[in-house]
C-alpha cells in the first residue's frame, strides 16, 4: 500500500507540475461530490498523518545534512579559507528539505546558521567587522532563504499530495492520458474498477485498453473537446474481467502555458448500477401502476390530510379519545366521511361504482360509502390505535344508488412515511354473497327435502295423533247428544262434553300447525330459542313411534338454560332425525329400549343435547362415515339425515358428534352455541 | 281415573249390572268414552294404562274390555294375555289407529270380541260393547251350569262314578254289573243313585252331562 501510494504520489507530482494542475482541487472536488465534505476533510488527515515516509528513505538525507553540516562545520572553523564556506549549509537545508519535513528544514538551516555564526565568532570575533562579516551575512541570508524556500516547497508538495489523495479517494475512475491517448495517470478507484493496476495501465492507449464505445462519434467528440477544452457524455468500457460498465464521462483538456494540449484529464462515474437501479424504479413505477389500472381489484387513493388535523384539532389523538368523542358527537363520523377525501381511484373501482354508463369521480368517502356504514368508524379507531391496516366487508353505493357489497382493506400509512397517503383495496362480493345465498338456500331446500322425507317415515305417527283429538271429538259430541236426548237431559254432562271438544279441537289444530311447520318452507330464522322447547316439540313429532316401538324416553334437561339462536324447524328436524335413528336402532331387540335425552350447559357460550339409545351401537369404522351423504346401514335409508343434520347444526355455529364408545348404545351430540345477547329465553 | 263402583252396598242387581272397563292413555279419548257409556246407562272404569287396571279392584260383574292396540309398555294383546292369565278376562273390544291390519288380525286370533277403527260411530261402539256384554252374561251362565254339574258329580261315591262311566258308554247293567264283579241288582241300585244326584230324567240327559264333563266309559 505504502509503496504504492508513494510512486502514485511522485508520478502526480510529476503530472501535476508538467500539467500546471492549478485546477486540481475543483476537479477533485468535483469528481467526489458525492461525498460529504467532511468525510473528504477526515480521509486527508488520516492520510497524511498515517502514512509517513519511511523512516529509512528519511533517514538517508537526515543523515547526508547531519554529516554535511559537521563537514562545513569543521572546513569553516578549521581551515582558513577565504570565502562563504558557510554558504554550503545551503546544500545541507535542501538535502533536508528532501525529508518533506518542515521540522527537519527548520532544525538544519537553525543549525547551519547557528554553526556559521559560531565559527564567524571563533575566527574573526567581535573586533574585526569587514568583508568576512558581510559574506558571513550572505551566508546566513543564503541559509535564511533557502530555508524559507524549502519551507514553502514542502507546503506546496503537501498540498499537491492531499490532491492526489483526493484524486485516490474519489469513488470515480480518474486517469489522465496525453495527446496521443497513452495513460500518464490512473487512480485507484481505476485500478479497482477497471482491473488493471498503475504498472499495467500506464503507458497503454486508453481506448483500446478499456473497448471504450461512445455514443457519439468519436472524432465529434474529440473536437468539442478542443473547441472548448471539457466533453461530457456517455460511454460503455468494458474492463479487464470483460464486464460491461456503463459510464458517465467528463473530459478536461489540459494545456501547457503557450496552450499546446498536454493530455486529456478524464473522470468515468459508473452508472452501471445507478441505471439499473432507475430501471428498476422505472419498471417497479410501471408494474404497480399496471397494478392499479389492471387489477380486478379496486383501488382507492386517500387523503386525509384534513381529517386528520380535524382530529388533532378535537384532541382525539387514541381510539378512546375517538369513542369519547363519537359518544357525545355521533354525527362526528358523517364530517369525518366527508373529510376523507379521495384522490384517485382505479377503473376497477370506477366499474364498481359505474351503472349503465353514468360515472363520476367520487371526492370524499361519503359519497361512495352506503349511510348505514358501520365500517368507516371502526377503520378510524384502527387508524388512531395505530393500526397498519384494517379489513371488512361494507357496501358501496353506485351510481344508480344501487348498494354493492364490498370486502376491503385498508393500508394506513407508517408514521415516519412522508407519503401519508391511505390506499383502500376493494373487492365486490356480489357475486361471492349470491352464491353464499345460493348455498344457503340450497342447503335450504335439501334440508326441506329431508323433512319431507322424515314425515313419510312418521305417516303412521301423525295420522294417528291427529286422529286421537279427532276421536276424542266425535266421541264427546256424540256422547253430549245421548246426554241431551235422554228424557231428563244431563246438562252437566253435556256442558263436559263440550269443553273436551274444544279443547280437543284447539289440540288437533296445533298438531296440524306444528306439522305444517315442520314442512314449512322458509328462510332460516334467526331467534332466540328455548333448547327444553325445542326437544319437547321434536319428541311429540315421534311420540308415536317411540310408543309403537316401546321405547322408553327419559328427559334430563337443566332447568333455565339460556336460549340458543337458531331456527326452529331446522333444530327440530335434527333431533327428529336423531330421536327416529335411535328408535330404528332398537328396533327389534329383545333387551329394554330406551332413549334418553338431555340437554345441560357446557361452557358459559356453549350448551350440548345428546340423544344416548341402548342399541346395538356404532362400529368404529361406520363411525365418522355416518355423517358423510348417503352413507346409510338402514336398509331402505336414502343415507341423507345425518349428513344434512350435521350441514344444519354447524351452520348453526355448533358440531355434531357421536361418541366413541365401544359396545351397544350410540350417544349422538349437538353442541349449540348460546344466544350472545338473550339471557332466559 | 279409577271409578270406584257406587258407593251402595253390593246387591245382586248391582253386581249384575254390566260394567266396561276402558283403558287408553289419552285422557280425552277415556274421558270421551266414558261419558258415552254413562250416557247411556253403563257402569264403567276407566285406566289410564294396564298397570293401573291390574292395581285396582275390579268387580266381577258382568262386562267387557274396552282397549286401545297400543298402550305405553305394553301391547293391548300381550294385556288381554296377561289378564286371560290373571282369570280376570272379559270380552275385549280393541280400539285401533289408522292402519293397523297385521294387529287386528293376531287380536281377532287371540279372541277379540270386535275390532273398531278410531274414530268411530257411537253405535257401532255401543253395539259391540252390548254384544261383549250378553257374551260375559253367556259364558257366565255357562260357567255357572258347568259348576252345578260339577258339584252334583262331587256327590257319587266311587263305585256311582264307575257305574255312571259304564252306563254312559252304553252297556246294559248286566254287563256292568260282570265287569264290575257286581249283582244286576246292586248295579240298578247305584245307577238309580246316579241319575237322582244328577238330576237327569232320561240316560240321554245323563249322556249329555257326562261328556260335558268329560266322562268317558272306556
Amino acid at each position: 500500500m505504502q509503496r504504492s501510494y508513494h510512486g502514485r504520489a511522485s508520478t502526480l507530482h510529476a503530472f501535476a507540475c508538467r500539467a500546471g494542475l492549478t485546477s486540481g482541487p475543483d476537479n477533485v472536488a468535483a469528481a467526489t461530490s458525492g461525498n460529504g465534505p467532511g468525510a473528504i476533510s477526515t480521509g486527508i488527515e488520516i492520510r497524511l498523518t498515517d502514512t509517513p515516509r519511511r523512516p529509512a528513505s528519511r533517514l538517508l538525507p537526515r543523515l547526508t545534512a547531519g554529516v554535511l553540516t559537521v563537514a562545513i562545520f569543521l572546513v569553516d572553523t578549521l581551515t582558513t579559507l577565504e570565502g562563504a564556506v558557510a554558504v554550503l549549509y545551503v546544500v545541507a537545508v535542501l538535502i533536508a528539505a528532501r525529508t518533506f519535513r518542515r521540522r527537519d528544514i527548520i532544525v538544519v538551516a537553525t543549525v547551519g546558521i547557528v554553526l556559521t555564526l559560531v565559527a564567524y565568532l571563533d575566527t574573526h570575533g567581535f573586533k574585526h567587522v569587514g568583508s568576512q562579516t558581510v559574506r558571513a551575512l550572505v551566508s546566513l541570508a543564503a541559509i535564511g532563504i533557502s530555508a524559507l524556500m524549502a519551507l514553502q516547497n514542502q507546503a506546496a508538495v503537501k498540498t499537491l499530495a492531499a490532491q492526489a489523495t483526493l484524486l485516490d479517494l474519489s469513488h470515480d475512475m480518474i486517469f489522465m492520458r496525453d495527446p496521443a491517448g497513452a495513460i500518464r495517470y490512473w487512480n485507484r478507484s481505476a485500478e479497482e474498477r477497471y482491473g488493471w493496476s498503475v504498472r499495467d495501465a500506464i503507458g497503454q492507449p486508453a481506448d483500446a485498453l478499456l473497448q471504450t464505445r461512445y455514443t457519439d462519434d468519436r472524432a465529434a467528440i474529440e473536437a468539442a473537446l478542443l473547441a472548448t477544452g471539457r466533453w461530457e457524455g456517455a460511454l460503455e468500457q468494458t474492463t479487464r474481467t470483460g464486464q460491461v460498465l456503463v459510464l458517465d464521462s467528463r473530459w478536461a483538456l489540459q494545456r501547457d502555458d503557450v496552450g499546446r494540449s498536454v493530455g486529456v484529464l478524464e473522470t468515468h462515474t459508473d452508472v452501471t448500477e445507478r441505471n439499473a437501479a432507475h430501471a428498476a424504479l422505472v419498471a417497479s413505477e410501471l408494474r404497480y401502476r399496471r397494478m392499479f389500472d389492471a387489477s380486478r381489484i379496486g383501488v382507492v387513493q386517500q387523503n386525509w390530510t384534513t381529517l386528520r388535523s380535524e382530529l388533532a384539532r378535537l384532541r382525539i389523538a387514541d381510539a378512546a379519545a375517538f369513542d369519547k368523542h363519537l359518544a357525545v358527537q355521533p354525527d362526528f363520523i358523517r364530517s369525518a366521511r366527508l373529510l376523507a377525501r379521495i384522490d384517485a381511484v382505479n377503473p376497477a373501482f370506477t366499474a364498481m361504482l359505474t351503472a349503465s354508463g353514468q360515472s363520476s369521480a367520487p371526492r370524499s368517502v361519503d359519497e361512495v360509502l352506503v349511510n348505514d356504514d358501520r365500517t368507516f368508524a371502526a377503520a378510524l379507531r384502527a387508524f388512531l390505535a395505530g393500526d397498519a391496516f384494517h379489513e371488512g366487508e361494507t357496501e358501496v353505493v353506485r351510481s344508480d344508488g344501487h348498494r354493492v357489497p364490498v370486502l376491503f382493506t385498508i393500508t394506513f400509512p407508517r408514521a415516519g412515511d412522508g407519503d401519508g397517503c391511505i390506499l383502500v383495496f376493494v373487492v365486490n362480493i356480489t357475486e361471492r354473497r349470491l352464491a353464499e345465498d345460493a348455498a344457503l338456500r340450497a342447503q335450504a331446500e335439501l334440508a326441506h327435502a329431508a323433512r319431507v322425507a322424515t314425515l313419510g317415515e312418521l305417516t303412521a305417527s301423525i295420522a294417528h295423533e291427529i286422529n286421537q283429538p279427532l276421536m276424542a271429538v266425535t266421541t264427546s259430541g256424540e256422547a253430549a247428544l245421548r246426554w241431551l236426548r235422554r228424557p231428563t237431559p244431563d246438562l252437566h254432562e253435556v256442558d263436559v262434553a263440550i269443553a273436551r271438544i274444544v279443547a280437543e279441537g284447539r289440540r288437533a289444530s296445533d298438531i296440524v300447525r306444528r306439522i305444517r311447520a315442520f314442512l314449512a318452507k322458509q328462510p332460516v330464522q334467526h331467534d332466540a330459542l328455548d333448547i327444553a322447547t325445542v326437544i319437547s316439540e321434536a319428541t311429540a313429532l315421534v311420540q308415536h313411534v317411540l310408543t309403537d316401538e316401546r321405547v322408553e324416553t327419559q328427559f334430563a334437561i337443566e332447568a333455565g338454560l339460556p336460549a340458543v339462536r337458531g331456527d326452529r324447524v331446522q333444530l327440530q328436524q335434527v333431533l327428529v332425525n336423531l330421536l327416529l335413528n335411535a328408535s330404528q336402532a332398537m328396533s327389534g331387540q329383545s333387551t329394554p329400549r330406551s332413549l334418553s335425552i338431555s340437554a345441560s350447559q357446557l361452557a358459559e357460550d356453549l350448551l350440548e343435547v345428546s340423544v344416548a339409545d341402548s342399541g346395538p351401537g356404532i362400529a368404529v369404522d361406520q363411525r365418522e362415515r355416518l355423517f358423510e351423504p348417503f352413507f346409510t346401514t338402514k336398509p331402505h335409508g336414502m343415507g341423507m339425515g345425518l349428513a344434512i343434520c350435521r350441514t344444519t347444526v354447524e351452520a348453526h355455529g355448533g358440531r355434531l358428534s357421536v361418541d366413541a364408545t365401544e359396545g351397544p348404545g350410540a350417544t349422538f351430540r349437538l353442541t349449540l352455541a348460546i344466544a350472545p345477547d338473550a339471557g332466559n329465553p | 281415573m279409577i271409578r270406584q263402583p257406587p258407593p251402595q252396598s253390593p246387591n245382586a242387581a248391582a253386581l249384575s249390572e254390566p260394567l266396561v272397563i276402558i283403558v287408553d292413555d289419552e285422557s280425552a279419548v277415556r274421558e270421551s268414552l266414558d261419558s258415552l257409556f254413562r250416557s247411556v246407562g253403563l257402569r264403567t272404569l276407566s285406566f289410564g294404562s294396564p298397570a293401573e287396571l291390574l292395581q285396582a279392584v275390579v268387580p266381577d260383574t258382568p262386562g267387557c274390555l274396552v282397549l286401545d292396540v297400543r298402550l305405553p309398555g305394553i301391547s293391548g294383546l300381550d294385556f288381554q294375555t296377561q289378564l286371560a292369565r290373571l282369570g280376570i278376562d272379559r270380552p275385549t273390544i280393541f280400539m285401533t289407529g289408522h292402519g293397523d291390519i297385521p294387529m287386528s288380525v293376531r287380536a281377532m286370533k287371540a279372541g277379540a270380541v270386535d275390532f273398531l277403527s278410531k274414530p268411530f260411530r257411537d253405535q257401532d261402539m255401543l253395539d259391540a260393547v252390548t254384544a261383549a256384554i250378553e257374551r260375559d252374561r253367556k259364558r257366565r251362565s255357562d260357567v255357572a251350569a258347568q259348576d252345578g254339574l260339577r258339584s252334583r258329580f262331587d256327590t257319587l261315591t266311587p263305585r256311582e262314578r264307575e257305574v255312571m262311566a259304564h252306563v254312559v258308554s252304553g252297556l246294559m247293567n248286566k254287563q256292568v254289573a260282570g265287569l264290575l264283579g257286581l249283582s244286576e241288582i246292586t248295579v240298578k241300585i247305584h245307577r238309580g243313585n246316579v241319575m237322582r244326584k244328577m238330576a237327569v230324567r232320561s240316560l240321554a240327559d245323563l249322556v249329555r252331562q257326562a261328556e260335558a264333563l268329560g266322562i268317558s266309559g272306556s
